[in-house]
């Protein structure tokens, strides 16, 4: 078994509002092993980017506050890091490429300059040494005619060809692990398939790993190989592609993946929809917090929360587990076939 | 267009001079009508308006030539300019920039310390900034720097020091509005993604401050700055009387008083001229800085 390059363990992060504390990252444990695509999935506002956010330490503080938890980058923690080291980690090991291309770069930079300003910070090279390494950046994430466009403004560019430039600009200094936040929800279906394909080419050349956060099962499905499914803030179950596709074991991404629509379905009118919404983050339920929309509720989902429950049989993996009550072993198995064999 | 708009601010000027009561002739005392005849051809008063109109408009578009003072005997608009222009330009340059590089720094610190002491300090300063109006904000510097302290001159124009208070007095309204034009921008550019991204590549905080906040901070308020000129000319008037400044404010201002129509003409289209052509400038210089605007 590889050892994991990225160890996070137990991370609780909560914001200051008017309204209380927003308690929006409860308890999350992972792993990321090298040269893995590791994939996040989750509803809106069920933490997956304040995680990976919180990783990189751009969340403000305040409002901002880990709670608790450590994320191990080797042998160093990255939530205890003084602001220097944060910054010569930032952009060097952990790169990060955002959702939204268009309002991720500065408007009145050049693309060039945006992409050799990391090459400079971390690798002290000369302006005329980062020029050429931008350039080769450029034909790596294939720009065409990439010496002319060095100069070129973001708004000049088109959305796929911004998150290439995106990915450039997290590329430039080889970094361990790539943290993608929604790469391809901004751009149409056409494009996003080419920067997918394009980042998981580059996965496999630099050997880097890649952490994906996205809402959209059919991204996680063509390019990760493990797969945690988040939700109000925790991981609720997590594991390789295969297993979460072909045999959830939480009521929640059994529920994600029936209302993925079929198209071989004729007969079928109405989408499949999982009832309610996620729980008050406030507040958050004392019991499972999905117990109220699940449609296999017992009386012990609503008192007290799940422990992630390991499914492997061996014991010797850890990522695979899903966080319900419905694989202890006093649950009737008669309702755990209803609720993940729907 | 800048044609167009000067020729609509001189016809509009030309209206509303001469639909105000009496005229430049008039005077305490009485003038014998052969006089006044006299006067009124030399001047051009008894033609038709009409034709005073066309006459003056074609004098002064194609042959730059302002006519002559009705009020100060034979002496050429044109030369009243050229004369007393210069102290009130460097004046308002001095003004208008000294507000500009206040009001920026202002500005980029209070929002660096959004909420603290430094930011309070910085908006207190720019309400009473904006508040103040210059003529009194004039006599209040006046007492403490001259009379109090004794450092700097009452008024009079000469030197370096004779500049200062007078600029201080007319750029602190231009400087309060541009302290606060940028501390909210700034803070509104800290919102943005790319200031993530930067944060991301692993730049220091003084780095993305420099390269990334203000340099997109600073183009909403740069565009604020051709139309803030306006108030800078309009204000030197009081301004130049309280510091006893030969420059063009006291012309305008009796020339209005006397009706001395010739006068009020040159001068607001003088004056509507250069703010045209500063704020010309200003957009181009915005072209330059602003990659996303193209010179068309």
């Amino acid at each position: 078994m590889k050892e994991p390059i990225l160890k996070v363990r137990d991370l609780a992060v909560e914001f200051a509002t008017y309204g209380g504390h927003v308690k929006a990252v409860r308890g999350v444990s992972f792993d990321v092993f090298p040269g893995e695509i590791l994939s996040i999935v989750g509803e809106s506002g069920c933490g997956k980017s304040v995680t990976l956010q919180t990783l990189m330490g751009l969340i403000p503080c305040p409002p901002g506050r880990v709670t608790s938890g450590s994320a191990f980058l080797g042998d160093r923690d990255l939530l205890k890091m003084s602001r220097q080291e944060m910054e010569s980690v930032r952009g060097k090991e952990l790169g990060m490429i955002f959702q939204d291309p268009l309002t991720s770069l500065n408007p009145t930079m050049s693309v060039g300059a945006q992409i050799s300003e990391v090459i400079i910070k971390h690798e002290n090279l000369s302006h005329k040494a980062a020029f050429k390494k931008t350039v080769d950046l450029m034909k790596l994430v294939q720009i065409p005619e990439a010496e002319k466009r060095w100069g070129q403004f973001p708004h000049e560019f088109s959305g796929g060809m911004r998150q290439r430039i995106m990915i450039a600009i997290a590329l430039a200094c080889r970094p361990k692990i790539l943290i993608a936040d929604e790469p391809t929800t901004a751009l149409d279906v056409t494009i996003q398939g080419q920067i997918l394909e394009l980042l998981k080419q580059l996965q496999s050349e630099i050997n880097m790993s890649v952490i994906l956060i996205t809402h959209d099962l059919g991204v996680v499905a063509s390019v990760s190989d493990r797969v945690a499914v988040m939700y109000a803030g925790q991981i609720v179950e997590s594991g390789s592609v295969k297993e979460i596709f072909g045999s959830p074991a939480h009521p929640y991404t059994a529920g994600l993946k029936s209302a993925i629509p079929n198209p071989l379905k004729t007969h079928q009118t109405v989408l499949e929809s999982i009832p309610g919404s996620p729980p008050d983050l406030f507040s958050p339920p004392t019991g499972c917090a999905f117990a109220v929309r699940c449609k296999s509720a017992m009386k012990v989902c609503l008192q007290s929360d799940p422990p992630p429950m390991s499914l492997d049989k061996t014991s010797l993996r850890a990522d695979r587990f899903s966080k319900c009550w419905l694989h202890h072993q006093y649950a009737p198995l008669a309702l755990k076939e209803k609720a993940l064999h729907a | 267009m800048a044609v167009v708009t000067l020729y609509l601010v001189a016809t509009a000027t030309f209206i509303l001079m001469h639909a105000v009561p009496g005229n430049p002739l008039q005077q305490e005392k009485a003038m014998s009508a052969v006089i006044r005849q006299n006067l009124e051809e030399k001047y051009g008063l008894n033609k038709p308006l009409l034709q005073q109109y066309t006459t003056y408009m074609s004098n002064m578009f194609l042959k730059a030539d302002f006519g002559i003072s009705f009020k100060q005997v034979n002496r050429p608009v044109n030369k009243i300019i050229a004369e007393h222009f210069m102290p009130s330009a460097t004046l308002g340059v001095m003004a208008l920039f000294g507000a500009l590089v206040f009001g920026v720094i202002l500005g980029v610190f209070a929002a660096l310390n959004r909420n603290g002491i430094p930011d309070m300090f910085a908006m207190v300063l720019a309400v009473l900034g904006v508040s103040i109006p210059s003529f009194c904000l004039a006599y209040f510097l006046q007492h403490i720097f001259a009379l109090q302290l004794g450092i700097l001159p009452v008024g009079g124009w000469g030197g370096f020091a004779e500049t200062l208070l007078p600029a201080m007095s007319l750029g602190m309204i231009v400087m309060a509005s541009m302290a606060r034009l940028m501390r909210s921008s700034m803070l509104e550019v800290v919102q943005q993604d790319y200031m993530k991204t930067a944060k991301a590549k692993g730049l220091s905080r003084l780095q993305i401050i420099l390269k990334h906040q203000i340099r997109n901070a600073v183009l909403p308020v740069m565009i604020y700055f051709g139309p803030l000129f306006a108030t800078i000319t309009t204000g030197s008037f009081v301004i130049e009387s309280i510091f006893g400044i030969p420059g063009l404010g006291q012309f305008f201002v009796n020339a209005v008083n006397e009706l001395d129509y010739t006068v009020i003409m040159g001068l607001t289209v003088f004056y509507s001229g250069f703010t045209i052509l500063i704020i010309l400038v200003n957009d181009l210089l915005l072209a330059v800085v602003d990659p996303r605007i193209r010179l068309a």
